[in-house]
């Protein structure tokens, strides 16, 4: 009964925090705005149309994507590996985004499809293909350890970098291309990365959802959940398609934000249990909530200067979990 | 905005006097020279753009076009600049859209510019953001040599109706160039030379092939010890700098002070000891701001660069 209570006082926490936080993305910029400014644009007063709705809206619709899309992934890889270390970044996608964005300014594409910079492009493409073929590899293995894809994942993650680290060596104008990838930032965000990633975003939602209750099983070891019915293999490679889809949109859209996709999913944990029918849903919301406001706080503490979202992420969402980690009478991990 | 009035007036006035068949003969044999009511123009990134008429709103995403902007009058049309533009001194008065890599995209929208200049420094993603905004935006490539930088001033002059000007401009420049040029033909001596900027992170940085500056030092009479090597800016070691022992070493900084910093933190190297420039003491300060600018004052980094070597060192007589 507690317990239920509890869900409801956090689903209602959540819901205000995300009203909040796209209203106050929206008042709230180096152009100064008001409230009633923002009724006037959406009476149709021309005035602060754009600034409220080609840039801080869809703003903060991405990062709020973005954020759910990180804790969601995080939640899975972390489910998956059984390791709390995991986080959406792991097996070397990052490093994967990382190279292509470098690459496509390496080699100069000017190629634009609809929301994406070539670099965005790019960097999805390796990132993702970087993923599948630490997959491919480590399948192959005779023990089909979770152990042997990590490993696999961070010296290809690692391969990778040397490569980015090559490039930005043999062209040093190209470093700041990759400095955006690096560090993670949504200055650029537009409506057409909206439409981009919203569909990836729901499919991999309902996917989740639905198969929760095998990530519940899988969480009992393997041998267990084929005994209880869980088809293993298809189930995991299920789970690892997913994650990677969500990591591998997010970096090409925004960078590399750290943080999020580790510390919210145990947060949840720390507050929830180890449901993942729950552990799922909250993850993703509370990515959500966190990211926005940490965006919102990345573009207003120094306006009209921006730093890195990921500076924030890291310095607000640090000392929050190391209070929760740490206090008293919190369930075990 | 009053600057630009006449000119303006001047098109309108040029277009209704003369008839069809004129229109179309000078559009066919003189393209491009007096910005006609609807302008197609083709940035270095491919882009087109159409220009319906003159801009009024100007916003420049680098501190050279700023420069170019306002040494073609057009003071009263730049409404935005970055926070990097601080020549000439009007231009900190204009509104900040941010950086070269982070400018603001609201502050630029809020500013409902016109024409938005920016050049291929500026990160390629952020370029395709503002095209995706509808912003008028035209990209310039960074050019090397003095023909580009003509090139360069003529086609914003283009852009912005101050073809005169522009001309205005390069004439002169040309001129001044000539004259300074004259000083280096007549004693070219192809001294090796070891430039290099103060303060921008760790190790030592020098210009490479593609720079610019090598291409000044060339026309100088001078030469960079890593003009064979391919890049812009590119980091050197001290060995690099032994085997090419150059003759003579230009620092870049901000000012004179910052240079006694930087000439005694490369004259206490050990390894560069035996160094011709260092035995010679020939070390040298040259004004950043005035060197990294590829704008009209480039010419005034040339003038400099000919009277550091030719008038400062001792048996290089003028």
């Amino acid at each position: 009964m507690r317990a239920k209570k509890f869900l409801v006082g956090l689903a209602l926490t959540l819901l205000i925090l995300t009203l909040a936080g796209f209203i106050l993305s929206l008042l709230v910029g180096p152009v100064k705005t008001t409230a009633s400014d923002l009724f006037a644009a959406f009476r149709g007063q021309e005035r602060y149309q754009d600034i409220f709705f080609r840039l801080r809206l869809p703003r903060a619709i991405i990062s709020f994507l973005v954020g759910a899309s990180l804790g969601l992934a995080g939640a899975i890889l972390q489910g998956y590996f059984r390791n709390s270390l995991a986080d959406p970044f792991i097996l070397g996608s990052s490093s994967g985004a990382a190279l292509g964005a470098v690459l496509a300014a390496e080699l100069g594409f000017k190629l634009v499809l609809p929301g994406f910079s070539s670099q965005g492009i790019m960097a999805l493409i390796t990132s993702f293909v970087l993923v599948t073929v630490v997959y491919l590899i480590s399948e192959r293995r005779r023990f089909r350890t979770s152990e042997a894809l990590l490993l696999t994942g961070i010296a290809a993650g690692a391969l990778a970098s040397a490569i980015t680290s090559f490039l930005i060596f043999r062209r040093p104008d190209a470093y700041e291309q990759a400095v955006f990838w690096l560090l993670g930032s949504f200055s650029l965000a537009g409506w057409s990365q909206v439409w981009v990633i919203l569909p990836y975003v729901l499919l991999s939602f309902a996917a989740c959802y639905l198969l929760a209750p095998q990530m519940n099983l899988l969480a009992l070891g393997d041998e267990v959940a084929t005994s209880l019915g869980c088809p293993v293999k298809s189930t995991r490679r299920t789970f690892l398609l997913v994650s990677t889809i969500l990591a591998s949109f997010s970096v090409s859209v925004a960078g590399i934000i750290g943080f999020v996709g580790l510390i919210t999913p145990h947060t949840i944990r720390l507050l929830l249990g180890p449901d993942h029918r729950r552990l799922f849903v909250y993850s993703a919301w509370a990515g959500g909530v966190f990211l926005l406001y940490s965006d919102f706080l990345a573009r207003t503490i120094f306006s009209p200067a921006e730093i890195p979202v990921g500076v924030i992420t890291a310095a607000f969402g640090a000392p929050f979990f190391i209070y929760l980690l740490n206090r008293r009478g919190s369930r075990e991990i | 905005m009053k600057r630009g009035g006449p000119v303006i007036k001047k098109c309108y006035v040029f277009f209704n006097r003369n008839t069809a068949m004129f229109f179309l003969l000078l559009a066919v044999f003189w393209p491009g020279t007096a910005l006609p009511q609807t302008a197609l123009l083709t940035d270095d990134l491919g882009f087109k753009l159409e220009l319906k008429s003159c801009p009024q709103r100007i916003v420049s995403l680098a501190p050279n076009l700023t420069e170019i902007l306002f040494a073609l009058g057009l003071n009263d049309q730049v409404v935005g600049v970055t926070r990097f533009c601080d020549y000439p001194a009007e231009a900190r008065a204009k509104t900040i859209v941010g950086g070269l890599v982070d400018p603001n995209l609201e502050i630029i929208q809020s500013l409902h510019p016109d024409l938005v200049l920016g050049f291929r420094g500026n990160p390629q993603s952020l370029l395709e953001r503002l095209r995706r905004l509808s912003l008028p935006l035209f990209v310039f490539e960074q050019g090397q040599t003095f023909d580009d930088l003509f090139r360069f001033i003529t086609r914003i002059g283009q852009l912005t109706c101050r073809t005169r000007a522009a001309e205005e401009l390069v004439n002169k420049m040309r001129q001044e160039l000539s004259a300074t040029e004259m000083a280096v033909s007549r004693e070219a001596t192809g001294k090796k030379v070891f430039l290099t900027i103060y303060g921008q992170g760790n190790g030592l940085w020098t210009c490479g092939r593609d720079s610019y500056m090598s291409h000044l030092l060339e026309k100088a009479g001078a030469r960079s010890i890593t003009a064979e090597v391919p890049g812009n800016w590119l980091a050197i070691t001290q060995e690099q700098i032994i085997a090419g022992n150059p003759e003579i070493i230009l620092i870049l900084c901000q000012d004179e002070k910052v240079f006694e910093k930087a000439r005694k933190s490369i004259t206490e190297l050990k390894a560069l000891r035996k160094i011709k420039a260092i035995k010679l003491n020939h070390l040298f300060f040259l004004e950043e701001n005035v060197f990294s600018r590829f704008g009209p004052r480039l010419i005034r980094a040339y003038q400099q660069l000919v009277h550091v070597l030719y008038s400062e060192i001792p048996g290089n007589p003028r």
